[in-house]
């Protein structure tokens, strides 16, 4: 079972999937409010990864961090998930994956507001040059993001995009709260839902069964881990 | 340079092999193929003549060495790798078979799935543009004489489109 909640101080490798918790409780369950990717190992030998720890991540915060020269981003670990034993390959594909994407957004244009990395429904969009059709950047929710990384880049489907359980803005407020400014038709949630969304427990939920190399189908009540 | 790739015309494309010189930086060369593969997406596949032009040589010559197997190590020459060879289709590189046994032999399929999701931007982009009953452009045999060998591969869904 490579998924769990973090208790005791726990080794991990690079690429796993870390989760945070909110604050407070939802339904009496603990949401997960936030997924990245582990930018770094974390070795028994230096102490592994304590609960609540800031950790670094390759991440879609908003705004994407890609590591390089931007540096990652931090986390604070409460779930820690990962596909047992990646291969080589699986790891060099989602490094390749990221290089790709670090380069898409050296070539995008340079005054870009941090939202307009993010979309929530669908959780990942690809956004082309009305004319040409070339791509000129990409959109992620932070699920989407690591979804992405590990579908693309490691030929890893996690989640059965097809098969997401809806959720209802109610729901969707208590896992992912915005700010009142903001309006949520602008990463996707046009009307009053319910919508199919991969949220971050999810993935945790995927990767938690002995066979996580196959598409998991979430269930309505997995936005907990 | 990147601004020059996204105003270049077609026939003026060649000026692009003055960044892809040795002293060029990777991210230079990198950002100068991406222009390449931008302007022929667009475009529809190229003129025969193109694929004899000195930058299709050069471009020829850096897919080569970043496809040798003791240099492709490093994600960011891999990316530049499967840059230089989405670059050598665009422009209708008439020795593509070679670039596509070299990328096989580097065993790599990390690196054949990159190249593989360029190819397919490029593919997309010359369906759009050739009309049905349009001869068959040979740049556009070549890229799917490629495709056909990498994509095997399993096919990911790339993302919703907006």
């Amino acid at each position: 079972m490579p998924a769990l909640r973090i208790s005791s101080p726990t080794p991990a490798a690079r690429w796993s999937v870390i989760g945070r918790e909110p604050r407070r409780l939802f339904e009496g369950r603990a949401a997960v409010v936030h997924v990245g990717l582990l930018a770094e190992d974390h070795p028994a030998e230096l102490g592994g990864i304590a609960a609540g720890t800031p950790v670094a991540v390759y991440e879609c915060a908003p705004p994407l961090r890609l590591g390089g020269e931007a540096g990652p981003g931090q986390l604070k670990a409460h779930a820690l998930a990962w596909v047992g034993d990646p291969t080589r390959e699986e790891a060099e594909g989602m490094e390749l994956w990221l290089e790709e994407l670090r380069r898409l957004r050296r070539d995008s244009p340079d005054l870009r507001e941090a939202w307009e990395d993010y979309t929530i429904h669908p959780s990942d969009l690809i956004e082309r040059d009305s004319a040409s059709g070339v791509i000129l950047t990409r959109r992620f929710s932070c699920a989407g993001f690591v979804e992405r990384c590990y579908a693309e880049g490691a030929g890893i489907r996690l989640v059965r995009a097809e098969a997401l359980p809806n959720i209802s803005r109610e729901s969707l407020q208590q896992i992912w709260p915005r700010p009142d400014e903001q309006d949520p038709s602008e990463f996707g949630l046009v009307g009053e839902g319910p919508w199919p969304i991969l949220l971050p427990a999810h993935l945790l939920h995927a990767l938690a069964r002995a066979d996580a190399r196959t598409p998991y189908e979430p269930r309505p009540e997995d936005w907990a881990f | 340079m990147r601004r020059l790739a996204t105003l270049l015309a077609v026939e003026d494309v060649g000026q692009l092999v003055e960044f892809l010189r040795p002293a060029d930086s990777a991210r230079t060369q990198q950002s100068a193929l991406q222009g390449i593969c931008n302007i022929f997406e667009a475009a529809g596949p190229p003129a025969d003549e193109l694929g004899r032009s000195a930058l299709c040589r050069r471009v020829h010559e850096l897919a080569e060495k970043c496809l040798d197997p003791d240099v492709v190590a490093s994600p960011q020459t891999a990316v530049k790798g499967a840059l230089a060879i989405a670059a050598a289709v665009a422009l209708g590189d008439p020795d593509l078979e070679q670039l596509a046994i070299r990328l096989s032999r580097c065993g790599r399929r990390a690196l054949e799935r990159s190249v593989a999701r360029l190819l397919t931007q490029v593919y997309e982009g010359w369906q759009r543009r050739l009309a049905s009953g349009d001869p068959f452009p040979p740049a556009f045999g070549r890229l799917r004489v490629v495709l056909a060998q990498l994509l095997p591969l399993p096919k990911e869904k790339t993302g919703t489109e907006t």
